[in-house]
């Protein structure tokens, strides 16, 4: 009698949930379990969890969650396909899930197809016009365009949800520069700097600050980003203003500590051999040259390194330029 | 989707992007080290730069948004030179107006608001075969530029049209610019052609839809040009508007191709689709533009620079 009554309350059972568990510990919030997984960085049982809640009953937000969890745990560890698969079967089942749209148009981000990921959004928003998530990726999508313009309400709405959003403020702070609205972009940066931005931020402000004719105070954001990250772009970036400002000594010993560190950079070589050529170390300077024409990862560079190595050459018949002395 | 497993497949080249926070490649610094040097280089040093505007009528208008990006880039065009719905985008930017304010200007840009293609002119073309004046066209460029005349403009500007009893084309650089404007607009088989000057002239397109000559003749050193071809790939031509629209595209598509090679760069906004009278896709127009110019940015920015190396140089050693 209590075996028919106990699978009597098994098929009469809500789809998940407490009550569930009561009746059948097997069946225990299963996407709750997956959830906490997840916030652990334990993709694997997260995943595992997640397809088992799946298989399961669930109500529709639950599964959606359920969903949402799995694609995110296929992403985290590298089965981008996989969660593509997830996404859009889930975003077929619940097309008005504003979770599950943005997780696509994410997916459809990370790999470059911006205009795959931009209707995502614009899905979610329909469903939600508050989702400051989706604002906020909409807004990167349309500042990566140069459609100013029509960022900044984006990135607007985001932070009138999140005011303390920091990708929010940052793409606002990139919109109102590239609107030519740079004493408010200046401000935004800035508030977002104070508020914990990292180093995007600073870097940020400092283009603002340059294009605002602030120099000085550029290139010491830029020196202050150069301090709080290891990325070679940042340091070089560092260097090239101050060569481009006239601060040739302090450019060139950045420069060199960086070829220290990085001795095939060629890009680093190639500035440090324009100040060497500026003090009559040309020797040294077309070496600086010759490293940058020779590499293949940056084109650009080889052909203004060829180009100055011509215009630079001590022998007229390989020159071709001015003969720069 | 396919485009997605590909990138799947190829290691996921965008992962570096998106929601991260860009990382300049050695080739972005680079350009901005020149890009700053370029722009301190004395007038005298640089290059004149010429922007030169296709036609293509309300596609078009792709142009206010090409302008648009890469006057945020910081590019500063000496010289103008435009055909037909370029040479109006044209000499709105020579008379020195920003491409936000232009693009305030584009719907009134509209040929049937500025009442052209109304149901009584097209009924009388139809039927009566009464050809629509370009009145308008012209009313509205002295409405907005006044009586200006070339010389009075802040940047050389120069405008093309045809002379429809010679074939010749008719290069104007001087004199009002709101009379060459509309000329230059004056869509054959469409507008009544102009009698100006014992010249009876139709829209400068039907011989230069790129007047890259003219820019050239007006001192240009280095172009870019901006050109909105139509897609001539149609399945359906079946009105007379749709027919006329075809020629004028096959025809623009055949010319721009000798011109464009002395162009130094060439942006072309992906506008294909917006017919010649489709003015209610401006603004779609304008995005294309918008995205195109900040794509070819880069490009020009690294043509200056290889371009004006030698006097980057020396002013760079003279420092």
């Amino acid at each position: 009698m209590k075996t028919l009554l106990f699978l009597a309350a098994l098929a009469l059972s809500p789809a998940e949930g407490q009550v569930t568990s009561l009746i059948n510990p097997l069946t225990v919030d299963r996407v709750g379990k997956a959830e906490t997984f997840f916030g652990r960085g334990q993709y694997s049982e997260a995943l595992d969890v997640a397809q088992a809640a799946l298989e399961g009953k669930l109500t529709w937000g639950r599964q959606a969650r359920a969903y949402w969890l799995l694609g995110k745990s296929h992403e985290a560890l590298g089965s981008l396909d996989k969660a593509l698969s997830v996404y859009q079967v889930a975003v077929k089942l619940y097309p008005r899930d504003p979770g599950l749209l943005v997780a696509l148009g994410d997916l459809f981000r990370k790999v470059g197809l911006d205009d795959r990921a931009m209707p995502q959004y614009q899905a979610a928003l329909k469903a939600d016009p508050d989702n400051a998530t989706a604002h906020t990726a909409l807004g990167g999508i349309l500042t990566e365009q140069g459609l100013f313009p029509a960022a900044t309400p984006h990135f607007k709405a985001a932070l009138s949800r999140k005011p303390k959003d920091l990708d929010a403020m940052l793409g606002l702070g990139r919109s109102l520069a590239g609107e030519g609205k740079l004493e408010e972009a200046e401000a935004t940066l800035g508030a977002g700097l104070k508020a914990g931005g990292d180093v995007d931020m600073r870097v940020g402000l400092a283009e603002v600050l340059k294009r605002r004719g602030k120099g000085p105070e550029a290139i010491e954001q830029l020196r202050l980003a150069s301090l709080e990250t290891k990325r070679a772009d940042v340091r070089l970036r560092y260097a090239a203003w101050l060569l481009s400002a006239g601060r040739v000594e302090e450019g060139a010993g950045v420069l060199r500590l960086h070829i220290q560190e990085a001795p095939e950079d060629a890009l680093a070589r190639y500035l440090l051999g324009l100040e060497e050529l500026r003090g009559g170390q040309k020797a040294f300077a077309l070496k600086g040259f010759q490293a940058a024409a020779d590499q293949d990862q940056s084109p650009f560079l080889r052909e203004i390194a060829r180009a100055t190595l011509n215009l630079s050459s001590p022998h007229p018949g390989r020159g071709q330029g001015e003969g720069i002395k | 989707m396919k485009a997605l497993l590909l990138c799947l497949l190829l290691g996921v080249p965008g992962l570096a992007r998106g929601q991260e926070s860009p990382v300049l490649s050695q080739d972005d610094i680079l350009r901005e080290f020149f890009w700053d040097r370029f722009q301190q280089l004395p007038r005298t040093e640089r290059p004149r730069l010429a922007l030169v505007l296709s036609g293509g009528g309300a596609r078009a208008l792709a142009h206010v948004g090409v302008l648009e990006a890469l006057v945020r880039q910081g590019f500063d065009f000496d010289i103008v030179a435009g055909t037909s719905m370029g040479s109006m985008v044209g000499a709105l930017y020579a008379s020195g107006m920003s491409p936000s304010e232009i693009r305030d200007l584009t719907p009134k840009m509209n040929l049937a608001q500025r009442k052209i293609m109304t149901p009584t002119t097209m009924f009388g073309l139809m039927f009566a075969g009464s050809l629509i004046s370009s009145d308008p066209i012209q009313e509205f460029v002295t409405k907005v530029l006044g009586n200006k005349r070339f010389d009075q403009l802040k940047r050389p500007f120069g405008c093309v049209a045809t002379d429809l009893r010679t074939g010749e084309k008719i290069v104007f650089r001087e004199g009002e610019v709101a009379p060459a404007v509309r000329s230059s607009m004056n869509l054959p088989g469409l507008l009544a052609p102009m009698e100006y000057r014992h010249r009876l002239l139709v829209d400068g397109g039907v011989v230069d839809y790129v007047p890259v000559d003219v820019a050239q003749m007006l001192g240009a050193q280095w172009i870019l040009s901006s050109l909105t071809e139509g897609e001539i790939t149609r399945q359906e031509i079946d009105n007379v508007f749709l027919t006329l629209q075809q020629v004028i595209d096959i025809r623009g598509s055949l010319l721009a191709q000798n011109l464009l090679r002395q162009s130094d760069i060439v942006v072309k906004p992906a506008a294909g689709h917006i017919g010649t009278f489709d003015f209610e896709k401006a603004d779609e127009a304008i995005r294309l533009g918008v995205i195109a110019g900040r794509l070819a940015a880069p490009k020009a920015k690294e043509d200056l620079a290889l371009k004006t190396l030698p006097a980057v140089l020396k002013a760079w050693q003279a420092r």
